[in-house]
């Protein structure tokens, strides 16, 4: 018989809705927010959380989600050369020797520069707050190879170059694989350091290449604890819950060892406590888990676990008691005590100063914030923007970053990035932080240079949600007519379905005159083309790349485009993230194949038995095809899975990117 | 007509599927409250839940569209948002996080101080159990999902599922009982 207070947790209801989430929903709709639901029947939502994950953290490093290839006609071939260290295993602060083996289009050039992105052991995960730099400069020796020598900075645990022109107009990432040094110790084996740098710097670029370092970290390193927490992360998360459920087994027990081993130390570090806490907690041993988490509290308080546990007690309470004002203090005097240990009490105080809308509180903990990460200014200023007191403040910020993205920086451009690339890529950001500071001055009674701000941040560039928001500015604002304009232009997004294209124009508020509104909209299709060609590259490919299809047999690339715009997507079946969009990927498919647009996708393994059971079973039929040759790899520069591109009818790379949802208007442009 | 009657849930889609906003309304306020307390349950976090049911309505209108009226909306709801708060879980696991309320307050619908206190006890009891338990526990035993549906929601296998369920209801039963 079932249990009585089975049926009592059935009645437990949640939280009462906030009085503003209805609101907040609003709020974000009249920003054009999208939000894909995950609708598809029998689609585990297991690997959903990447897409949005690896959103975030590339508009955290403000790619606006592009990756723009060089303006100038050049295949991949063309910029593809040979980088060698010597040592290529050296040690911390080594010297080290570097030969170029320059392609074609650099082979001529009197000078080269090797860039890099060095890691010390403490650097973050992602790659959007790191920094590069100039490692040195190649020069051509008589045999035709350039050359150079680099000494690794004492602390340096791992770095990542790629060459480029001395212009930074064109550049060999080694196709987005970049080369890489990793120190080793006196045994000639990578360090852990080394090993854990590697797999942050891969992070968001490449997770199978991640989980490959994880295993090889595992292996080298089996009586670290931190070994086997991160990769029983990645079994989760890069191969789906099914495996980590056989794989549990195997970490319990290994959890089981390691506790009876350091449970007797009386003494031990904060990183050990931490992790064993850590990896009781995702292996699910709630006793195991309970008893690190105290010592980890009593022995380590400062730990940046603990600060995290101690911080969301605090606000666990407020939750409960509502005394926002004492959960203030008290994270105050847990900042005093333990600093930036734990990024998590940094966003808990800012939450709790926006709460409280506490103006000294505010400046208090967006300083704590500018500690941990001095380049964190836009949400703060934004933040500031709409507290009356701190607003002047919040603008001169925008304003210093508005500078700062107009002067070319290289120490922020990726190494993949051509300097052509990061101007696109500041564009999109200055846009977001003109719209901001263009509510902003607004709000402050200026209203017309707050409409000129909001204007020049949308004369160019294609981002739907901006248009929709400072349309709905201008219209409260009362400039309509430039309103109706940017509602033409959302009104055309094909994102923006037929059905929805009038009700677009609601927006403004008050009715408008149907012929009016459709020439308007007849305009808009133009000014989208236009806007979006602007953004569009020419990357032309090798005249003959194989790809296989089913049975084995060769096909030309060529002869599936045929005369017709193309998108071409790579995904695999061994890669989370790309397997959780292939769902999205068909029914786009079918929409475009509709269109008359030709659909290529390439997975990374040979067409098999097992792929076609694989295809069917997921309900899967657009054309595959394997890149058994890895012709097709090269011939786009390609690397990490997913990647979609979109080519013109003349079989040329005109947008390149990793955003399911930027294709169709791409498309709808170059037809 | 009820609170809940399908028909009018029909209409109000439709409403929303022309642009009507105001549908969008109507459907939070006869759904979202429930569906809060799905999130809720899940997700440990009366904040993640308040954000999982935001992601949840700002996503409607255009999912709406692929949704197939065969059956009760509220039932898809309720499939969507599970699967929300799963995503949202599984994202907080790589930064590490932990939910803001791991000790969750008593609940303000209780009606006297006795059934606040037991209400509290059930919660507290549940906050104990690790995520892959309470998860199975919650999806079969409060939620009404079949071990299939929530091998396919987890990506478990359905022995798997019945393995966790019985686990959990034992390790429930040694808590409420007071057992360690």
């Amino acid at each position: 018989m079932m249990d009585r207070w089975i049926d009592e947790i059935a009645q437990l209801r949640g939280p009462e809705p906030s009085d503003d989430l209805l609101a907040r929903i609003h709020d974000r709709l009249a920003r054009g927010e999208h939000v894909i639901l995950p609708v598809e029947d029998g689609a585990p939502a297991a690997t959903r959380w990447w897409p949005r994950a690896a959103a975030a953290a590339l508009v955290a490093a403000g790619t606006a989600l592009l990756f723009l290839w060089p303006t100038a006609p050049l295949t991949a071939g063309d910029t593809q050369g040979e980088l060698t260290f010597t040592p290529a295993t050296p040690h911390a602060g080594d010297t080290v020797q570097v030969v170029y083996r320059a392609p074609t289009t650099l082979a001529s050039r009197d000078r080269l520069v090797l860039r890099a992105r060095y890691r010390t052991p403490h650097d973050d995960s992602y790659n959007a707050g790191m920094r590069q730099i100039v490692a040195g400069e190649l020069t051509p020796a008589a045999d035709g190879l350039f050359r150079t020598s680099l000494r690794l900075p004492g602390p340096v645990v791992y770095g990542a170059f790629a060459v480029e022109d001395a212009d930074g107009r064109i550049v060999d990432s080694n196709g987005h694989r970049l080369w890489e040094l990793l120190v080793h110790d006196r045994g000639g084996q990578p360090t852990f350091d080394a090993l854990t740098q590697r797999e942050n710097d891969l992070m968001g670029r490449n997770w199978e290449q991640g989980y490959e370092t994880a295993r090889q970290v595992a292996a080298l390193y089996p009586d670290r604890i931190a070994s086997w927490s991160n990769l029983l992360f990645y079994e989760n998360n890069v191969l789906g819950e099914s495996h980590f459920d056989s794989a549990l087994t195997a970490h319990r027990a290994r959890l089981k060892g390691f506790h009876d081993r350091l449970a007797p130390r009386a003494s031990l570090g904060g990183d050990d406590l931490g992790y064993m806490f850590w990896y009781a907690r995702i292996v699910r041993d709630s006793v195991r888990e309970s008893f690190w988490k105290r010592r980890l509290e009593r022995e380590a308080p400062a730990s940046p676990l603990a600060v995290q546990n101690r911080a969301i007690a605090i606000v666990s309470r407020e939750w409960k008691d509502k005394d926002s004002v004492r959960a203030l203090a008290d994270l105050d005097r847990l900042w005093d005590e333990a600093g930036p240990a734990h990024g998590n009490l940094i966003s808990l105080g800012w939450r709790m100063a926006r709460r409280l809308a506490d103006s000294a509180a505010l400046v208090r903990w967006a300083q704590h914030s500018w500690q941990k990460d001095p380049r964190d200014s836009t949400f703060i200023a934004e933040a500031f923007t709409q507290v009356p007191a701190l607003r002047e403040e919040g603008m001169r910020l925008l304003r210093e970053e508005l500078r700062g993205l107009e002067a070319r920086n290289d120490a922020r451009r990726a190494l993949e990035r051509t300097v052509d690339e990061q101007q696109a890529v500041d564009a999109a950001e200055s846009r977001e932080i003109l719209v901001t500071l263009g509510d902003a001055l607004i709000a402050s009674g200026r209203t017309t240079a707050g409409l000129d701000t909001l204007k020049r941040a949308v004369r160019d560039g294609w981002d739907v949600a901006l248009l929709r928001r400072v349309a709905q500015i201008q219209v409260s604002s009362g400039d309509t007519a430039a309103a109706l304009r940017l509602l033409g232009l959302v009104a055309v997004d094909p994102e923006t379905e037929a059905w929805n294209r009038d009700s677009v124009s609601r927006l403004m508020g008050r009715p408008v005159d149907s012929t009016k509104w459709s020439r308007i909209v007849n305009e808009s299709g133009d000014e989208m083309r236009r806007r979006l060609l602007d953004l569009a590259v020419r990357r032309p490919l090798p005249p003959v790349v194989r790809l296989e299809a089913a049975g084995g047999r060769a096909a030309r690339f060529d002869s599936l485009a045929r005369g017709r715009v193309t998108v071409v997507a790579f995904w695999s079946r061994y890669c989370a993230p790309s397997k959780a969009e292939l769902p999205a990927l068909e029914r786009l498919a079918a929409r475009l194949r509709r269109q008359g647009v030709a659909v290529v996708t390439i997975t990374d393994e040979r067409v098999s038995d097992d792929l076609e059971a694989f295809l069917a079973a997921q309900r899967l039929t657009f054309p595959v095809y394997g890149d058994a040759w890895k012709e097709a790899s090269r011939a786009f520069s390609q690397w990490g899975t997913p990647s979609y591109f979109v080519l013109d009818a003349d079989g040329v790379v005109r947008y390149a990117y990793r955003d399911l949802a930027r294709i169709p208007a791409e498309v709808a442009a170059l037809q | 007509m009820t609170p809940t009657d399908p028909l009018d849930d029909a209409a109000l889609v439709q409403r929303l599927r022309s642009g009507d906003l105001e549908a969008l309304d109507a459907l939070f306020h006869r759904h979202a409250r429930g569906l809060l307390g799905v999130a809720y349950r899940l997700t440990g976090s009366s904040a993640e839940a308040e954000d999982v049911v935001q992601d949840l309505f700002v996503g409607l209108p255009v999912a709406l569209r692929r949704y197939s009226e065969q059956g009760a909306l509220g039932a898809w709801l309720r499939t969507v948002t599970v699967r929300l708060a799963l995503d949202r879980m599984r994202r907080r696991e790589r930064r590490r996080e932990v939910p803001l309320d791991s000790m969750p307050a008593p609940n303000a619908g209780a009606s006297s101080a006795g059934a606040m206190e037991a209400r509290w006890e059930l919660e507290r009891a549940l906050a104990t159990l690790p995520d892959a338990l309470r998860l199975v526990f919650m999806l079969k035993e409060v939620e009404g999902y079949s071990h299939a549906e929530i091998s396919q929601l987890l990506g478990i296998r359905i022995g798997t599922s019945e393995v966790r369920l019985h686990r959990a209801i034992k390790a429930l039963r040694g808590v409420l009982r007071g057992q360690p």
